[in-house]
């Protein structure tokens, strides 16, 4: 029984890098960030008085605790708690107070989920779990302000060694999340047929909604297929090192092409922030490597 | 670990917190299981609490089918003290087209759908207080006798052969929802 539950400690608990974990911080506030503007702009028309939408006081209502726009009413204390919100995410990107900050962003993603209903997407439960996750997990000590000025008086940085249950959350929430769309996409008659590129690209979440689209069916089955085959993919090669880039580069192709041809940049943006929960310090060192030996020959060619 | 713990103590805090993890790893599979199978609700049932209580609920199902709709243009109609008809923007500011979260909202508002009916009730609260309010000062809505329709202005899109036949995109398919009196 004691070896379960050494191997059980030492699964969660193994010692990691903490440097994957501050990228996550960053690209979760980021993505905060990015979330918080949208709402900014309609927060009288979302929460408090004026609301026009939320679960507050109605039976769906299931939160644990109140939330932040239950307590915030008046258009003075909803702007405060959204400036609230601003700062917290500010400061997690500059690493400073870390904890307090996550805390507070995820109780600020908490009230939305109940406020924001039904306004609410795809990306804003992305960031939701994602928030739930790190405030729970070692946010280390990398990549903060503190490091960025001492590094100009000392050159050794010291990194700190973490727990890694956090990434290993984070990587079975994105599996999920991959592998569910698919599940739930590949019964659908258009992405069946390979139409849907076509459909998609004519809507209202296309930046470029043209006829065109209507005549090149052939392109929408490639693609409509290719992004299934490439959905159930990333996960999987995620997870195995030596094809952790082919899944980077296929995730980011898909999100970025996403980002430049919707206006679903937050959607792109909230996924593509989780991808850091895959790498460790051997894929750093790989890529120092592959770097180095690109530039060798183009100093070597200039000189 | 704090320093301050015992061996014995911090083994114990790292296997519950690792429980923790199992618990937490199971109910996020869970909540995605299937819903419409024999075993769904025994999956579910364990994490129904906890799932609920921490926000977790999660639905991948975005872009599960087309969207319909080239555009969605939502309007608010309702009319002065002097029986002239108003259109307003469901929002203030004024809303901005293509808004992907506001489109997600009026999908879950329109007519035929069952997402939320507390829904429909919470829109129609929030812009009687609009309308009676300063808004509606401005306006010059009778505050004693207002009332609201919401439109739901669709350019539907048309299939793929017929637009390739006509290079029309999409046919206009207006719903309303209402009149909604905010006397009640």
């Amino acid at each position: 029984m004691n070896k379960i539950i050494d191997k059980l400690i030492g699964f969660w608990f193994r010692p990691t890098d903490s440097w994957s974990y501050a990228a996550l911080r960053i690209g979760y506030a980021l993505s905060t960030l990015d979330q918080w503007q949208s709402i900014w702009r309609h927060r009288l028309d979302f929460f408090g008085e004026m609301a026009s939408i939320g679960i507050n006081g109605t039976k769906m209502y299931s939160g644990a605790i109140p939330s932040i726009f239950t307590l915030a009413q008046s258009p003075n204390a909803i702007t405060a708690s959204c400036i609230a919100a601003l700062i917290a995410a500010i400061l997690l990107i500059c690493g400073i107070a870390n904890r307090i900050c996550a805390i507070a962003l995820f109780y600020w993603h908490y009230s939305l989920a109940f406020d924001l209903f039904p306004a609410i997407s795809g990306y804003d439960m992305i960031i939701k779990v994602m928030g739930f996750i790190l405030m729970v997990s070692p946010l280390g000590n990398e990549w903060n302000i503190q490091r960025v000025i001492g590094a100009k008086k000392s050159r050794t940085a010291s990194h700190s060694k973490v727990p890694v249950y956090g990434l290993y959350l984070l990587r079975w929430q994105l599996f999920v999340i991959y592998l569910v769309t698919v599940w739930l996409k590949t019964p659908d008659q258009y992405w069946r047929n390979g139409q849907f590129l076509s459909y998609f690209m004519m809507s209202l979440y296309s930046k470029t909604p043209l006829p065109v689209f209507a005549h090149m069916e052939a392109i929408s089955v490639v693609f409509s297929f290719g992004t299934l085959l490439v959905e159930c993919s990333i996960p999987f090669l995620l997870c195995l090192r030596r094809w952790r880039f082919v899944g980077l580069l296929l995730g980011l192709g898909l999100h970025i092409g996403i980002g430049f041809t919707t206006n679903l940049q937050l959607f792109s943006l909230a996924i593509l922030v989780m991808y850091p929960a895959f790498f460790d310090s051997k894929d750093l060192a790989f890529l120092r490597e592959a770097f180095t030996k690109i530039k060798k020959p183009l100093a070597a060619s200039r000189a | 670990m704090p320093s301050f713990l015992s061996a014995r103590t911090s083994k114990a805090v790292k296997l519950i917190t690792s429980l923790f993890f199992c618990y937490h790893v199971a109910a996020v599979g869970a909540v995605n299981f299937p819903p419409n199978t024999a075993l769904s609700r025994y999956v579910y049932r364990p994490f129904s609490y906890y799932i609920a209580l921490f926000a977790q609920n999660q639905s991948w199902d975005m872009f599960d089918t087309i969207p319909y709709d080239h555009k969605l243009t939502i309007e608010v109609l309702t009319q002065d003290a002097q029986g002239k008809n108003l259109v307003l923007s469901p929002f203030t500011p004024r809303l901005v087209e293509n808004d992907p979260r506001l489109s997600t909202l009026f999908y879950r508002l329109y007519p035929s759908s069952n997402a939320c009916e507390e829904c429909w009730s919470k829109y129609i609260l929030g812009m009687c207080n609009r309308l009676k309010g300063e808004i509606g000062k401005k306006l010059e809505i009778n505050p004693q006798q207002v009332s609201f329709s919401l439109n739901f202005v669709r350019d539907q899109l048309r299939s793929l052969e017929q637009i390739r036949n006509s290079g029309i995109l999409s046919d206009k398919v207006v719903m309303a929802r209402g009149p909604v009196s905010c006397m009640q």
